[in-house]
C-alpha cells in the first residue's frame, strides 16, 4: 500500500494518509504503525527541515500488519532500530511474527534525549544463561550494576545502595521485582513489552529514587487467535492464556505462576519453608488508531519461614525467622493521540502492599513487624511538538502510600544504666499509621537540531511524610551530539531526591525527622557503531550522595532532654567509575556482549574517615555469548567476574558481661589495611535450548546450568560467637535447571 | 532487602556446622564478671571477680577502668562506645593485677559526668540531671584482660555509680532443680552449687536433664531508667539464666517466665567421666550471681 507521510524536522511522523488502500482494517493498522516510525529528516542547506514523503509499504503473506496478525503496533519498542534507518530511507522491514511474538526489549536509555541506549531483542533477553529466561535478570549483566549475593534481585547501581534504585511497572512503583530464592520476575516475561534500565540520569517522568530506575512497560503477547503457553521447570510452573476479541481490537490475557519450593525444601533442609506465586490479568482495547485503553491487575506473594529451625547459635545468621512480601495492583491506562502529533496519557493505580517480618529466636522476645500499605497513584502526561525542533512533555505524578503497621519490638535501649542480656524483655507494641504523600509536576523540553539533541527537564516534588514537609527540585539535562555516523557523544547531569523508606520513619523506634536523600549524578560517554554489527559504549560517571541514612546509637538533645537517635541522616557518599559495553547485535543467530565496570563507591558518616561502600566492587565483568546452531539448537554461556565486596577487619572481640555476648572491635575506620575484601567472585553459566513440535504445541526445552564448574565463591563470612573463627558463606553451587515451554497458537 | 539476605543465609544451615556453639566450653573463657555491689555511691568500693570456665592453667589478670560512659567519655563528653576501651589508644586506668579487683569510685566521677552531660544543656528540663544522677547513675566501664592457657581473654563489666538511696543488689546464687533434685550454692565452697540432698549428681550418657530454676524471684527490684525518648520510667528486674557446659547440648539463655532449659549430656563417657555446668543469673540491670555444678557420667 502507498502512504503520504508528513514529517517534522526530527523525522517524526506528524500525519499520515493512505494513497493506495488495501482494506479498512489493514489501513488502520498501518496508519497506527506509522506513528512510531522515525526517518532521518530531510535537509536544506545543512539544516533539518520538515518534509512530506511518499512511502510504499510492501505487505507479505504473514505480515504482522495484515488484519488480525497483530493487534499491537509491531514497531513498539523498535524506535531505536528505526532511528538507525538510513537518511530518507524507510524503516527496516517489520519483524516476522515469530520475532514479534512476545517481543520484549531492554534498554539503558532515556525517554527523549537518550543518554545511553541499548536495545535487546526477545531472543537475546530470554536465552542468556543463568537468567532462567528472565528478561529482567539480564539487567544484572549490564554495565554499572554491581553483583549482588545469590542473585537476590536487588540492584546496586553506580555505587548507590540497593534501596535507591526503583522498580516501576507501567510507570508506578512496586516493592519488589523478583521472587525469593533466585526466583523469576513478579510478572510473566511474556507480558514485558519493554524494559528500560536507567543506571543514572533517569528522565523527569520518574522520581523518588536517588539512583537508578528499572521500568517495565507491559503489553500482551500479540496474537490473532487464542494463545496458550505453559512453562515447567525444576522449581516452578506457570501458564498463560491470551484471547483476542472484537476482531483483534481487544485482548484478554491471564497468567499465573506458582513455585514448589515448599514441596522440595523439606527434602533438603529441616524447618525451612519457601513459596511464592503471582498472577496477572490484563485487558486491552483499541477504540481507534488514536485511542487505546488497558486495565492491568497483578499481584505477587513470597513467604519464607524458618521458624522451625531457629537457634543456630551463630552470631550473624539468626535473624528474620519469618518473612513475607505481597502486593496487588490495578492499573488503568488511557492513551490518546491528539491532533498535531500530541500524545496524552493518563494512568491510575490502586494497590495493597503486605509486608511482614518476625523473629522467634530463643532467649529473645518474639518480634514482629507487619504493615499493610494502601497505594494510590495517578499519572498524567502530555507530549506536544511545540515547534519544528522542539517537543514539550508536561506531566503530573501523584503517589500516596498509607501504611498501617503492627510492630512488636524490644524497647529501645535506655540511656545510661546497664544493658540487659541480648535484648530487653520489655516489648514495645506500636500500631502507627505512616503516610507518605508525593505530588510532582514536571516539564521536559527536547530539542533536536541536526546532530544535536538536547533534553532539559525539571521536576518538582512536594513530599509529606513523618514530621517532614518539604519541596525538592530536580533539574536534569542530557546533551547528545552525533559527531559522525559512527560516533555520538553524550553528556548528562541531574539531581535526584528520595524520601526515606517508611519503616525508617516509625516514631519511637526509628526517626520520623529524616530528610530526603539527595544525589547529583553526572556522566559523559561515547557511543560507537563499528563494523560486523558491533557497537561499543564507553561512559564515565560521577555521583555525589547526600543525607544518607545510618544506624546510630547516638544520644542527642531532644525535646524532653537527652534522647537516643536510632537513625541519623548525616551520611555522605560519592561514586565514580567507567563503564564499557561491547556488543554484537543478534545476526545469523549469534549475539553476545562484554560488559565491564571499573568503579569506586565511598561513604563517610559524621566526622569519620572515608571508607568503601559495603557493595563496592572495583571490577565487574560480564561476558555473554549465544549461538543458534540451527533451527532446533541454541547454546550459550555467560561468565561473571567481580571483585569481592569490602568487609571491615575485626581487630579483636570482648565479652560484655552484662549482655552475656561478645562484641567485635573493628579496626579503625578509613585506615589503610583495615578493610579486607571477600575473594574475587567468578562463575560460568551455560544454557542449551532445543526447539521441537509436539502435536499442536511449539515446544522448547532448555537446560540452564548455573556455576557449571562449581566455583566455591564466598558471599560473606559467618563468625563464631566470639569472632575467633569464621567460615565462608558459600555462593550458589552448581545448579542445573531443566525447563520446558509449550506454546499453542 | 537486608531481610532477603538473611533469608538466603538461613538456607545455608550446613555452613555453621564448623563453628563452635556458644554454650559449650571447649577452652578457657570468661562467662561472667560479678561486681559486689553492682551499684555504689561515690567514694564507696565495688569488688569485681571473674567467673572463669574451662581454664586448665594458672591465669593472670589485669583490671582497668575505662573512662567511657553512655553519655560520652568522662571529662570530655565526646561521643564514645565501650568498644573504644579495647582499641590501642584507649586511656585505661589500672586497677589491679589480682584475680579480684576493687573499684573505689572517686568522688570526682559525678562532677565529670555532670560535665559530660553539659552538651545537653538547654535541652534538659529543670531537675532532670539531678534525677538522672540520683536514680539512674553513671555506668562506669571496667575492663578485664586475662592471660590463661596461652590465650588472651577480654571482658567488660559496668559498675553504676549513683546517689541512689536504694542501690541495686546482686541476685542470690541460682537455685535450680535438676530433674527431681534441687541444686543450690554450697555455703562452704564459693562458686559451687551442689545437690541439696548432699548426694553426688550422676546421669547416664546421652540423658536429657530438665533444668528448672527456682520460680521465687522476690529478689527482683525496681529501678529507674531514662528511656530512649528522654523520659524517666520505672522498670522491674527480670531473671536471665545463662547456661554453659563442658559437653552435651543445651540452650544458651533462658529468661523468666520461660526459665527452664534442657541439658542433653554427651552420649559417650569418653576421656572425661565428669562434666561441669555453669549457671549465671543476671537481673538485667547489672546485678549477677552464678555457680558451677559438677556432674558425673555413669558408665
Amino acid at each position: 500500500m502507498r502512504l503520504e507521510l508528513r514529517l517534522d524536522a526530527e523525522g517524526r511522523v506528524l500525519d499520515a494518509r493512505v494513497i493506495q488502500s488495501l482494506d479498512v482494517e489493514t489501513d488502520e493498522r498501518v496508519l497506527q504503525a506509522t506513528r512510531s516510525m522515525r526517518f532521518a529528516p530531510a535537509e536544506r542547506q545543512g539544516r533539518a527541515v520538515p518534509s512530506v514523503i511518499r512511502f510504499r509499504y510492501r505487505l507479505q503473506p504473514g505480515d504482522p500488519l495484515i488484519p488480525f496478525a497483530m493487534p499491537e503496533n509491531p514497531f513498539a519498542g523498535q524506535a531505536d532500530a528505526l532511528l538507525a534507518a538510513g537518511r530518507g530511507q524507510p524503516p527496516p522491514p517489520p519483524p516476522t511474527p515469530d520475532e514479534a511474538a512476545g517481543e520484549a526489549t531492554v534498554r539503558t536509555r532515556r525517554l527523549a534525549g537518550a543518554a545511553t541506549t541499548m536495545t535487546l531483542r526477545a531472543e537475546e533477553l530470554t536465552t542468556v544463561p543463568g537468567t532462567f529466561g528472565e528478561p529482567t535478570r539480564v539487567v544484572a549483566t549490564l554495565p554499572g550494576v554491581a553483583r549482588t549475593p545469590f542473585g537476590l534481585g536487588f540492584f546496586v547501581v553506580r555505587g548507590a545502595s540497593f534501596e535507591n534504585t526503583g522498580f516501576f511497572i507501567d510507570g508506578f512503583p512496586v516493592p519488589v521485582l523478583y521472587h525469593f530464592g533466585a526466583g523469576p520476575a513478579v510478572i510473566s516475561s511474556r507480558l514485558v513489552g519493554q524494559l528500560d534500565f536507567y543506571p543514572g540520569g533517569y528522565p523527569v517522568q520518574f522520581g523518588r529514587f536517588s539512583a537508578g530506575v528499572i521500568s517495565l512497560e507491559t503489553r500482551p503477547p500479540p496474537t490473532d487467535r487464542p494463545f496458550l503457553e505453559f512453562q515447567v521447570d525444576t522449581l516452578r510452573a506457570s501458564a498463560m492464556a491470551v484471547a483476542p476479541f472484537d476482531h483483534g481490537r481487544g485482548s484478554l490475557a491471564v497468567a499465573v505462576r506458582r513455585s514448589y519450593y515448599d514441596l522440595l525444601l523439606p527434602l533438603l533442609v529441616d524447618g525451612v519453608g519457601l513459596e511464592y506465586g503471582d498472577y496477572q490479568v490484563r485487558a486491552d482495547y483499541r477504540f481507534s488508531a488514536r485511542s487505546r485503553v488497558s486495565l492491568f491487575a497483578f499481584g505477587s506473594y513470597d513467604r519464607f519461614d524458618r521458624s522451625a529451625a531457629v537457634g543456630s547459635g551463630t552470631t550473624t545468621a539468626e535473624q528474620n525467622t519469618e518473612l513475607e512480601y505481597g502486593f496487588h495492583r490495578i492499573i488503568g491506562r488511557w492513551d490518546y493521540g491528539l491532533p498535531g502529533g500530541a500524545q496524552l496519557s493518563f494512568a491510575a493505580n490502586v494497590g495493597v502492599d503486605d509486608t511482614g517480618f518476625s523473629s522467634l529466636n530463643p532467649g529473645s522476645p518474639d518480634q514482629r513487624f507487619a504493615a499493610r500499605g494502601y497505594v494510590l497513584g495517578e499519572r498524567l502526561s502530555v507530549r506536544v511538538p511545540t515547534g519544528r525542533l522542539l517537543t514539550t512533555t508536561l506531566g503530573l505524578d501523584v503517589l500516596t502510600v498509607s501504611l498501617d503497621a503492627d510492630i512488636r519490638v524490644p524497647l529501645p535501649a535506655s540511656i545510661g544504666g546497664v544493658p540487659a542480656p541480648v535484648t530487653s524483655p520489655d516489648i514495645l507494641s506500636l500500631r502507627p499509621r505512616i503516610t507518605q504523600l508525593s505530588l510532582a509536576a514536571y516539564v521536559e523540553e527536547s530539542l533536536r537540531a541536526g546532530p544535536v539533541e538536547l533534553t532539559a527537564g525539571f521536576r518538582l516534588d512536594r513530599l509529606i511524610y513523618g514530621n517532614v514537609q518539604t519541596v525538592v527540585a530536580d533539574p536534569r539535562a542530557t546533551l547528545r551530539v552525533r559527531a559522525a555516523r559512527w560516533l555520538s557523544v553524550v553528556l548528562a547531569s541531574g539531581f535526584f531526591h528520595q524520601q526515606p523508606p517508611f519503616f525508617q520513619l516509625v516514631p519511637g523506634v526509628r526517626n520520623p525527622n529524616l530528610v530526603p536523600q539527595r544525589s547529583w549524578q553526572s556522566s559523559a560517554g561515547f557511543e560507537l557503531t563499528l563494523p560486523a554489527k558491533v557497537e561499543a559504549r564507553l561512559t564515565g560517571y560521577y555521583s555525589e550522595m547526600y543525607n544518607l541514612i545510618r544506624t546510630s546509637n547516638d544520644v542527642v538533645a531532644g525535646p524532653n532532654g537527652p534522647q537516643r537517635n536510632p537513625l541519623a541522616d548525616d551520611g555522605r557518599g560519592r561514586a565514580y567509575g567507567l563503564e564499557v559495553l561491547i556488543r554484537r547485535k543478534l545476526e545469523r543467530g549469534l549475539y553476545g556482549w562484554v560488559s565491564y565496570t571499573l568503579s569506586r563507591s565511598e561513604r563517610t558518616y559524621q566526622d569519620r574517615p572515608v571508607e568503601p561502600f559495603a557493595f563496592d566492587q572495583t571490577h565487574v565483568l560480564n561476558v555473554a555469548l549465544s549461538w543458534e546452531i540451527n533451527a532446533r539448537w541454541r547454546v550459550g554461556a555467560r561468565f561473571q567476574l567481580a571483585t569481592g565486596s569490602p568487609r571491615r577487619v575485626i581487630d579483636t572481640a570482648y565479652y560484655d558481661a552484662d549482655r552475656d555476648r561478645f562484641a567485635a572491635v573493628f579496626a579503625g575506620r578509613g585506615v589503610a589495611g583495615n578493610t579486607e575484601r571477600l575473594p574475587t567472585y567468578h562463575q560460568l553459566d551455560v544454557r542449551v535450548d532445543y526447539r521441537f513440535r509436539w502435536g499442536p504445541f511449539d515446544m522448547s526445552a532448555y537446560l540452564d546450568i548455573i556455576n557449571v564448574y562449581n566455583a566455591q565463591n564466598v558471599e560473606n563470612w559467618l563468625y563464631q560467637y566470639d569472632f575467633a573463627r569464621r567460615v565462608a558463606f558459600p555462593g550458589i553451587p552448581i545448579l542445573p535447571t531443566l525447563g520446558l515451554t509449550g506454546t499453542l497458537r | 532487602m537486608r531481610a532477603l539476605f538473611f533469608a538466603a543465609a538461613a538456607l545455608c544451615a550446613g555452613c555453621i556446622d564448623d563453628l563452635d556453639p556458644k554454650q559449650i566450653i571447649t577452652a578457657a573463657r570468661v562467662v561472667d564478671v560479678i561486681a559486689e555491689p553492682p551499684e555504689v555511691r561515690p567514694g564507696e568500693p565495688s569488688r569485681l571477680s571473674a567467673v572463669l570456665a574451662g581454664a586448665e592453667g594458672e591465669a593472670t589478670y589485669r583490671w582497668s577502668l575505662c573512662p567511657v560512659t553512655d553519655l560520652g567519655a568522662l571529662g570530655s563528653g565526646a561521643s564514645a562506645s565501650t568498644g573504644d576501651c579495647f582499641t590501642d589508644g584507649a586511656a585505661l586506668l589500672p586497677l589491679s593485677s589480682d584475680a579480684e579487683a576493687t573499684l573505689l569510685v572517686p568522688e570526682s566521677v559525678i562532677a565529670q559526668a555532670t560535665e559530660a552531660a553539659r552538651r545537653f544543656e538547654g535541652a534538659l528540663p529543670p531537675g532532670a540531671l539531678e534525677t538522672y544522677l540520683r536514680d539512674v547513675g553513671i555506668a562506669l566501664s571496667v575492663v578485664l584482660e586475662v592471660q590463661v592457657d596461652g590465650r588472651t581473654l577480654r571482658a567488660l563489666k559496668r559498675v553504676v555509680v549513683s546517689l541512689n538511696p536504694a542501690p541495686n543488689r546482686n541476685p542470690p546464687p541460682p537455685r535450680v532443680r535438676f530433674g527431681a533434685r534441687w541444686v543450690s550454692a554450697d555455703p562452704t565452697r564459693p562458686g559451687l552449687c551442689v545437690a541439696e540432698d548432699g548426694a553426688a549428681l550422676s546421669f547416664g550418657p546421652g540423658e536429657t536433664v530438665t533444668l528448672t530454676p527456682d520460680p521465687d524471684e522476690r529478689w527482683a527490684e525496681r529501678y529507674t531508667v531514662l528511656t530512649a525518648d528522654g523520659r524517666f520510667a520505672v522498670r522491674d528486674e527480670q531473671a536471665y539464666y545463662s547456661w554453659y557446659a563442658t559437653g552435651g547440648s543445651l540452650n544458651g539463655l533462658t529468661r523468666s517466665p520461660l526459665r527452664d532449659n534442657q541439658w542433653t549430656l554427651p552420649g559417650r563417657v569418653g576421656s572425661r567421666s565428669g562434666h561441669s555446668l555453669w549457671i549465671l543469673l543476671r537481673d538485667g540491670h547489672g546485678g549477677s550471681s552464678g555457680c558451677r555444678v559438677d556432674v558425673s557420667l555413669a558408665r
